[in-house]
């Protein structure tokens, strides 16, 4: 139920109890937070586009590869932006082991390697509003691609032959 | 199939051109459309001054969930409508900067698209929002050990918000309240950020937002809207002060 549903017409007699008065005064102060939050911080209109735009991204013809680490949440790892990053991804019956390594510009090379080796493409996916990379895989599985941006980022594997599998998104 | 794509495009453009001219006044005027409408503007008048124009939700998401995780693109725009302005004060609310704050919504979304067939209950979709939003500030700041920044924005474009029918007294009052918001403390700054997204937020999104009982929502409400009428009369008092000067 909206918050805002029991302002509705009120009482007409102005018989309202002093809880009930109050409750009205909340209702308009939030209402009018809620004006004041629209003017001085909504969400940036290209962040509303990316968003309208994701649609066309659903992608269930491919399997979804769950992430199976992240560097930076194991235990005592360093903090830090210049760090490289290594992600570690499965759906069966693959392995797919990719390395983030930060350069001076802030942009990142991606380094990986799908388990076991399959020869295909990988597309390295960076939302709507980015370039997109598309780069092969040799036989042993490995792959290499840059500039990868910072921000939201999933691969997308088409082995020869095989079935395509999609990574989980993962923040660089 | 395409000729329906284009009718329900329709209906939702009328709708948006509705909200620009003010017509969709909840509840007496709300306007004549092809099928239910997915949102409806409140209007709070305060006088003669219009005060906020607040996007009501009527009927359950779970359908446009359905619709979109099938591919129907007409489904999805009413979804970012609807809680857009939820995820985006989740992030801010956690103090992420502009650029953070984008990043943590946009991977929101995109693992909203990633997981649109297996939502398990698509009417609280919202919830599932609100939960993957604050996970991905939580695993954010984590990661980076970066502190947050102050919520204070300049308003670049300060009057591009001016709704039909608003002057200069909603203006000033906006100023106010959101210099008011920036004073007080942060755990009421962050509850006060999040039920102003627009439209008005549920107890239950709010609750696994801020990982808070839904019972402790509404007396804490109370307690953080005193604060911030404090805050405001405080800032008064040193705006007079400095003005007699």
């Amino acid at each position: 139920m909206s918050p805002l549903s029991d302002l509705g017409p009120g009482d007409p007699q102005g018989a309202a109890e002093q809880p009930e008065q109050q409750n009205g005064d909340d209702e308009l102060l939030l209402a009018e937070l809620r004006h004041a939050v629209a003017r001085f911080d909504p969400p940036p209109a290209s962040t509303t586009e990316f968003t309208l735009d994701l649609l066309s991204w659903r992608d269930p013809d491919a399997e979804l590869a769950a992430l199976i680490a992240d560097s930076r949440e194991l235990a005592g790892a360093v903090r830090g932006d210049k760090e490289e990053v290594l992600f570690r991804f499965e759906a069966e019956p693959y392995a797919i082991t990719v390395e983030a390594i930060p350069d001076a510009t802030g942009k990142f090379r991606i380094v990986g390697q799908v388990e076991p080796g399959v020869t295909g493409q990988v597309e390295i996916r960076q939302g709507p509003d980015k370039q997109q990379l598309s780069v092969a895989c040799d036989e042993w599985g490995r792959f290499e691609a840059y500039p990868v941006a910072s921000g939201p980022v999933s691969l997308r594997l088409t082995p020869e032959g095989g079935h395509p599998v999609r990574t989980t998104w993962v923040v660089l | 199939m395409r000729g329906n794509e284009d009718l329900s495009q329709r209906s939702y453009l009328r709708r948006q051109v509705a909200h620009l001219e003010g017509v969709a006044v909840y509840p007496s005027h709300a306007p004549e459309l092809d099928e239910p409408p997915a949102a409806v503007r409140h209007v709070t008048v305060v006088g003669n001054e219009v005060r906020s124009y607040t996007l009501a939700m009527d009927g359950a998401p779970g359908a446009l969930v359905r619709r979109a995780a099938s591919g129907d693109k007409t489904a999805w725009a009413p979804l970012v409508e609807r809680y857009n302005s939820l995820v985006w004060s989740i992030a801010r609310s956690f103090r992420m900067s502009g650029e953070d704050a984008s990043d943590v919504v946009q991977t929101t979304w995109l693992r909203l698209v990633e997981h649109l067939d297996r939502i398990k209950d698509p009417d609280a979709v919202g919830s599932w929002l609100a939960t993957t939003a604050r996970n991905e500030c939580l695993a954010h700041l984590r990661r980076r050990g970066r502190q947050g920044i102050s919520l204070e924005v300049v308003p670049e474009v300060a009057d591009s918000g001016a709704a039909p029918g608003e002057g200069v007294l909603a203006r000033e009052r906006d100023a106010e309240l959101w210099e008011a918001l920036n004073h007080i403390s942060g755990p009421c700054q962050q509850l006060l950020r999040i039920l102003a997204s627009d439209p008005p937020p549920s107890y239950q999104e709010v609750g696994v937002a801020l990982d808070m009982p839904i019972g402790s929502i509404g007396p804490t409400r109370a307690r953080c809207l005193r604060k911030l009428r404090q805050s405001i009369a405080a800032n008064a008092h040193r705006g007079n002060r400095m003005g007699s000067l």
